[in-house]
């Protein structure tokens, strides 16, 4: 199914919202060339009393619901709607990547009908998946890898050898 | 004359490496659409426990 909707929506409730948030899990590695597929839209954000505000405020121009996180401690928003099923999780961490702005800073952005969205960067998508080590993430790393291969620039021979001798 | 069967592993390497291929063939097809083309990748809720593309 064509995403391309639903990220224009999101992309543009987010601006509305003002809130910022980078896309993340599989979802910003098939936007960043991997072919994958998934069900829901996961977002990194930075956790504060006014962001958390924001993402009621993104929940409202969706239509949509923010659901209370099951573990408190987990810091996990999802905004639901029921009508297509709709899921949008928003995190405050993920395994791997340490920092939001770190994250936030490598990341690329992707404008899709004039709309823009914030996407991690392969690398980071690579290394939360592998730090989460759950059997689904897991299983995806071969083709992120794969991918990841096929989209960096081969190092020029001269530049191989440097790196070898050095 | 009588010919030789295969071996059962003649063909499954053979089969790998077409997967091989294959995956790397969808990597080099989906990288090569823009960013924003690159959208069709959501599967849809169609039960409770079922999902599809």
């Amino acid at each position: 199914m064509d995403a391309r909707p639903l990220l224009v929506e999101v992309a543009r409730a987010l601006r509305l919202a003002k809130l910022e948030a980078v896309l993340i899990g599989n979802a910003a590695a098939a936007l960043r060339g991997v072919p994958l597929t998934t069900l829901d839209l996961d977002f990194l954000f930075r956790k504060t009393t006014g962001t958390v505000a924001k993402l009621r405020r993104v929940a409202d121009v969706l239509s949509a619901t923010v659901m209370r996180p099951f573990y408190p401690a987990s810091d996990l928003y999802r905004i639901v709607r029921d009508e297509d099923g709709l899921q949008l999780d928003f995190m405050a961490r993920i395994h791997g990547p340490r920092s939001y702005e770190g994250l936030r800073d490598r990341a690329g952005v992707i404008t899709i009908d004039g709309e823009s969205l914030r996407v991690a960067a392969l690398a980071d998508i690579i290394k939360s998946k592998r730090a989460a080590g759950r059997p689904r993430d897991l299983a995806v790393i071969p083709i992120l890898e794969r991918a990841h291969e096929a989209q960096a620039p081969k190092p020029k021979p001269a530049a191989r050898r440097a790196r070898k001798r050095g | 004359m009588k010919r030789k069967r295969p071996s059962r592993s003649q063909p499954l390497v053979a089969l790998a490496k077409e997967a091989d291929r294959a995956e790397g063939e969808m990597i080099r097809r989906w990288q090569a659409l823009a960013p924003a083309k690159r959208t069709n990748f959501l599967r849809r809720r169609v039960g409770l426990r079922a999902s599809a593309r």
